[in-house]
């Protein structure tokens, strides 16, 4: 969290923002890698969510399934050189606190992506805050920089339902997800999911989806198809761009 | 019976008595593009709609024939087997498999979904002919170029796809830093990057000498090997003259790198070619490349930040950060100091065709005068050191005197490029 707070404070008080006109390079050697963000990297980023519920109802089985789809979603990434300098990922967990595991990091330059364990409520309305807060602070990031960006994606995976005041957290994120500024997806996994709530929490252009069984694999494996397909476009064909089918999905009852 | 393998280009002969009969020269019509394509359908109808509905696909069946181990047919009626898939190309239109009768080519097979359409499948099978007919580059190890199509059954009822040669290396797009060319090539300096630069240019000129033009400069559509070659790998990418006059066009195109005019107008991107679209598409390449992938569009004023947009947005409208000094509005990092490292002549020939030749073509840099200033830049590197650091740790400054023990430049003059 240290080294989170450091690089976002950093970002978030401009405190690297100076005359960067032309010589701002030749003044400022020592800041060509700001913590987690790489100015040598001519890629377009990607900014990636996964907001993930660590409630103690995804302990076991889910779980170890997430740590494992997970992890295979980074070394899937990885092997593409092109997504793997654009994509930037992000993992924030959500359980009786919202915490940040893994701040933005280009997948390239990602090295190690701790194991999630599960712990106490759901606190889906503190994780949402945190995500937007991240997401906007990123966003700024890239405008001051002059680095180009694809849309962000977020994904927000529960099992259960919000126990924390939620509506204003999500409201921002719906927001943008209606806007269609973000491509946001709405995982519920299992069967004792808030799904009334979900609706609340999602934009109506992106009801929630059920995932089938535990595939978290093949959610994951669809997720990096997706981010190579766009991270392989121009930016501004991105809506353009073909996913994959939702194969992972249980859409019965849809 | 299978010794003909042994010559694969001699199997792909075109025996098809059609071919010496073509309409004479007529008005192209002009492909669809395929790039973006259109044609999405929600993988469950009435299911999945808003924000992923025009993006999601319907799973497409497969066809179990022309598949790996099912059969194609060359134009004689001989029997092709087809390989294993290439891994990483399974997109746009087609799949590409291993060709295992002669592991220097493959087979471009499309899907159902665009075999389905037959006015495009027969404007394709045309442009393939005509690919096939410019025999020079049959034998060219650097374009993955159609050396035959292959049909369906040995009767030649229906085209499928083509047999193009197969070409390996790292896409030009993953070279996004200097970090990620030292991981993909350990040895190289930036002078390396200067020989794949005009490499490129050598290889366009190249193909616009047999009347070919390229029409899509996506940077993935380029691999580069150690030895600092260019392979050009999408058969899609170019507007081909055939020997009747006849234009093929393809109508793809990147919309980040793409000339101005044609992404100001979408209809005139459906139009044929001309050899400044090239010019500008080629001076764009060679600035990624020399660049580490950065845009010449990547425009940031930190004292107008509302003005900085994202580069394809600053190529419609001409916004274009290079220059010298203070002048230069090149994104935060070391972009400057790669760029003072670029010798005057090149500089002079970039600025002139993003900045003048965005709105008067014909003052972009011609190919020989990029193969020129490159050629130059070179010799530059030759006489001096510094010039090649992948990471520049300071800009060029103007009273910058070179290297005092460099060769002298009678002995420069002797060098050779490679």
């Amino acid at each position: 969290m240290g080294t989170y707070n450091n690089f976002s404070n950093n970002y978030r008080n401009n405190s690297f923002n100076g005359n960067n006109k032309g010589e701002y390079a030749m003044k400022n050697n020592c800041c060509n890698k700001f913590e987690n963000f790489d100015v040598t990297n001519s890629a377009p980023r990607c900014p990636v969510t996964l907001l993930v519920d660590t409630s103690g109802s995804m302990s076991g089985q889910p779980i170890r399934e997430l740590n494992a789809a997970i992890q295979q979603f980074v070394q899937d990434l990885k092997q593409d050189e092109v997504a793997s300098a654009s994509v930037e990922l992000e993992i924030i967990r959500f359980d009786s606190s919202a915490d940040i595991v893994t701040p933005y990091t280009a997948i390239q330059d990602l090295n190690h992506v701790p194991t999630l364990t599960t712990n106490g409520y759901t606190s889906m309305g503190a994780g949402l805050n945190l995500a937007t807060q991240e997401l906007n602070a990123r966003r700024r990031l890239y405008k001051s920089t002059g680095c180009s960006a694809y849309k962000p994606w977020v994904v927000l995976m529960t099992d259960g339902g919000p126990n924390d005041n939620w509506q204003q957290a999500a409201s921002e994120m719906r927001r943008l997800g209606e806007n269609q500024k973000i491509w946001y997806l709405g995982i519920e996994v299992g069967d004792c999911v808030d799904h009334n709530t979900m609706c609340q929490i999602m934009p109506l252009n992106s009801p929630p989806v059920k995932l089938d069984g535990l595939r978290f694999r093949d959610f994951f494996k669809w997720l990096s198809d997706s981010l190579k397909s766009v991270s392989s476009s121009a930016v501004s064909e991105e809506n353009n761009v073909q996913f994959g089918a939702f194969d992972w999905a249980d859409l019965s009852g849809m | 019976m299978w010794n003909f393998f042994k010559s694969l280009a001699n199997l792909f002969e075109s025996t098809n008595p059609q071919a010496g009969n073509s309409s004479p020269a007529q008005t192209a019509r002009p492909a669809q593009p395929t790039r973006p394509a259109q044609t999405a359908v929600p993988t469950t109808p009435g299911k999945l709609g808003g924000m992923w509905a025009n993006n999601v696909v319907a799973p497409q069946a497969d066809d179990k024939n022309l598949t790996t181990g099912g059969k194609v047919y060359a134009p004689s009626g001989k029997p092709v087997v087809i390989g294993s898939q290439q891994e990483i190309a399974a997109g746009g239109e087609g799949i590409v498999y291993e060709c295992p009768a002669n592991k220097d080519f493959l087979i471009k097979i499309y899907k159902p979904a665009t075999r389905q359409d037959k006015a495009k499948m027969s404007v394709i099978h045309e442009r393939i002919k005509a690919m096939c007919e410019i025999k020079p580059l049959h034998t060219c190890k650097s374009f993955a170029w159609p050396i035959s199509p292959v049909y369906a059954d040995a009767h030649r009822r229906e085209f499928i796809g083509f047999v193009m040669r197969k070409c390996s290396g790292k896409s030009l797009a993953s070279l996004r830093s200097a970090s990620q060319v030292q991981n993909l090539f350990p040895h190289w300096d930036r002078k390396s990057l200067v020989k794949a630069a005009l490499d490129f240019v050598l290889k366009v000129q190249v193909l616009a000498s047999h009347g070919i033009l390229i029409n899509d400069f996506n940077p993935s559509n380029f691999l580069l090997d150690k030895d600092c070659q260019v392979y050009f790998i999408d058969c899609d990418s170019y507007q081909i003259t055939d020997q009747r006059g006849k234009i093929h066009t393809t109508g793809t195109y990147f919309a980040s790198h793409v000339a101005p005019e044609l992404l100001n107008n979408k209809n005139a991107l459906l139009q044929p070619r001309n050899i400044h679209h090239v010019q500008f598409g080629t001076a764009l390449i060679v600035f990624n490349i020399l660049m580490y992938g950065l845009h010449p569009y990547s425009y940031h004023d930190p004292d107008h930040k509302s003005a900085c947009a994202d580069p394809e947005t600053n190529l419609r409208k001409g916004r274009c950060p290079l220059g010298v000094g203070s002048g230069c509005l090149l994104p935060v990092g070391n972009w400057y100091n790669l760029w003072s490292w670029l010798i005057h002549d090149l500089k002079s020939s970039l600025i002139a065709t993003f900045q003048d030749g965005h709105s008067t073509p014909t003052k972009r840099a011609g190919l020989n005068n990029l193969i020129s200033v490159l050629e130059k830049q070179l010799l530059t590197m030759n006489m001096n050191p510094d010039y090649c650091k992948l990471v520049p740790q300071q800009k060029k400054s103007r009273d910058w005197k070179g290297n005092p023990n460099r060769p002298s430049s009678s002995f420069a003059k002797n060098q050779t490029f490679f």
